[in-house]
């Protein structure tokens, strides 16, 4: 039986996806395929690549060394208790809301990618690997699993407004995290029997101050109900919650890991059970 | 469909009062309707129809209050270009990145662009101390409570604070706080509420009036954004849509803009002659 693993969207949360690979590796299930959504495309492309999941450990070590990964954290200038700056702050992401397609370019991201995945191909994987976007002039989710590994998972961690979309073949591409967060049902489509979704436990914010504040959580509500009528099509479910922990910190791979780890481990029982009732 | 339909109504901003001509057309056909729920301009139509009162009415006051108040909606029908930036002359671009400033500014330091001063007074006037006990055909008016993260329906009390809560569109309007709840439009989340419909509903008939689709490369950070939350709505609607027994799709409206207030006229009888000729062809209703 072909087990599938999906791994969704969460940002630097989804550095716990190793400690996930290292807890099903450790309990001896072999996974046959994976796909993935923004993170969860780097991460599963990287075990995909090499299964090993201590290389993985030293790729983001040395991604941290270095790249400026905490660029990539743009809220990291706190200003709650400035309200000159934060004035200031407000009136500059207006401006640049307003005239630029996004806030960062992807040139950090393709040094990260590069470092990761050099010039290796889909083709080059261990186990079969896809990295899922959403297409936005054609409305629709969109299956990567051709040529170079950068290049297919670059337009899965664009995120919209943040990073700008990937033009390829006609097509707009961003995060596949816009509309499937944990990609399930194109694993199926692809051919995994038993699909083991994971997913990055998010808080939503239900207090508001203004009105981009009712309007993100609105949009995260509907996030929330898209990603859960995709997970609810897996067989086997596991959620990691991180408590306090900066998606955009990049740096903190190792407090990561082990939420991972441990989410893993206390589920595999069950996991184990469910695959025993499959035959698998 | 004997025993009655429940009538789900939905339609992005003004877009929804195009559901005027929707009932209309389901009156001259003698449709039964059991219940009716409705989100948004909708649901306004729908506590009209549900008093028993001339739609037509409503229509006038509609057209008139849009008049009256063009000055303070000063660009609200310029806004729903926000998404649309295919105009990129200078002055266009100019006016485009001002609207888009101030929409991102007014909604960064305040809860929304308008407030509740400017259609209070306007829904008082015309629905008085109307309650939902005085309906003749039972209303569920849509909304998001903020406090609970779900969609709720408002069957009870007074009518005009329920219709607030389902016009209260985020970033335009501020949420209305009804006992521990605090509600905002649900149009943003769906255009269709259906999410709490179930078994005990049905048959379920859904009037979806689609929103023009902008298959263009967005141009800011607001365009790209509003691109994926309008992606995500469709979505949404997708898997609801599957809930419904039938869906009526008023194709012709689909290319008016959300704020179209200054076509009211056109979108209601638009809608009523296309959902006129759809139950012409349609036997069951």
């Amino acid at each position: 039986m072909k087990i599938g693993l999906s791994l969704g969207a969460g940002g630097a949360r989804g550095w716990a996806y190793v400690g996930v690979l290292r807890a099903l590796e450790e309990a001896g299930i072999k996974i046959g395929m994976i796909n993935g959504s923004s993170i969860g495309a780097v991460a599963g492309g990287g075990y995909s690549l090499y299964l090993n999941v201590k290389k993985m450990v030293s790729i983001a070590a040395e991604i941290v060394r270095s790249v400026n990964v905490n660029y990539f954290n743009i809220f990291r200038h706190s200003t709650e208790s400035h309200s000159f700056l934060r004035n200031w702050l407000v009136s500059a992401i207006c401006d640049i809301a307003a005239l630029r397609g996004s806030i960062l370019s992807h040139r950090n991201n393709l040094k990260a990618l590069k470092r990761i995945f050099g010039k290796y191909e889909f083709h080059d994987t261990q186990i079969p690997f896809s990295s899922v976007a959403v297409d936005i002039l054609a409305m629709e989710t969109v299956v990567i699993s051709e040529g170079k590994l950068v290049d297919g998972i670059l337009p899965s961690i664009s995120i919209p407004g943040i990073f700008p979309p990937v033009e390829r073949e006609g097509r707009l591409l961003v995060d596949g995290g816009a509309l499937a967060n944990v990609p399930v049902q194109a694993l199926r489509q692809q051919g995994a029997e038993f699909v083991i979704a994971v997913k990055l436990g998010t808080e939503v914010k239900t207090t508001y101050h203004n009105g981009f504040d009712i309007l993100n959580y609105i949009d995260s509500l509907k996030f929330q109900r898209l990603s859960q009528w995709e997970i609810d099509k897996a067989d086997f479910q596991i959620r990691i919650d991180i408590p306090d922990f900066n998606s955009g910190r990049f740096d903190n791979y190792e407090i990561a890991i082990p939420y991972g780890y441990e989410a893993t481990k206390r589920v595999l029982p069950d996991l184990e059970r469910r695959l025993a009732e499959v035959g698998a | 469909m004997r025993s009655g339909i429940t009538l789900v109504l939905g339609g992005i901003g003004v877009k929804g009062v195009a559901n005027v001509g929707t009932l209309q057309a389901l009156l001259k056909n003698k449709t039964k309707i059991k219940r009716i729920v409705a989100a948004g301009l909708s649901a306004v139509a729908a506590a009209q129809f549900a008093l028993g009162r001339d739609l037509n009415l409503l229509t006038d006051h509609l057209v008139r209050f849009f008049t009256e108040h063009q000055r303070q909606l000063w660009g609200l029908e310029r806004f729903s270009g926000i998404t649309r930036s295919h105009r990129r002359r200078v002055v266009e671009s100019f006016s485009y990145f001002l609207r888009e400033r101030l929409f991102c500014k007014a909604n960064f330091t305040r809860l929304s662009i308008l407030s509740w001063d400017l259609i209070e007074g306007e829904l008082q006037e015309f629905f008085g101390n109307a309650t939902f006990s005085d309906l003749r055909v039972p209303l569920a008016i849509s909304a998001i409570d903020l406090k609970r993260g779900t969609e709720v329906l408002l069957e009870g009390g007074s009518l005009v604070d329920r219709l607030k809560a389902g016009v209260a569109f985020p970033g335009l309007f501020p949420p209305v706080r009804i006992e521990y709840q605090e509600l905002v439009s649900s149009t943003l989340y769906c255009e269709l509420p259906l999410g709490r419909l179930g078994e005990m509903d049905r048959p379920i008939v859904a009037i979806d009036i689609p929103s023009r689709v902008s298959l263009q490369n967005p141009k800011s950070i607001i365009d790209s954004l509003a691109c994926v939350d309008e992606l995500r709505s469709l979505a949404i609607k997708q898997i609801l849509l599957t809930k419904a027994d039938r869906v009526f799709c008023l194709e012709g409206l689909r290319e008016f803009k959300w704020a179209s207030y200054e076509k009211i006229p056109q979108l209601i009888s638009q809608a009523y002659q296309e959902m006129d000729n759809l139950l012409c062809s349609c036997s069951d209703l």
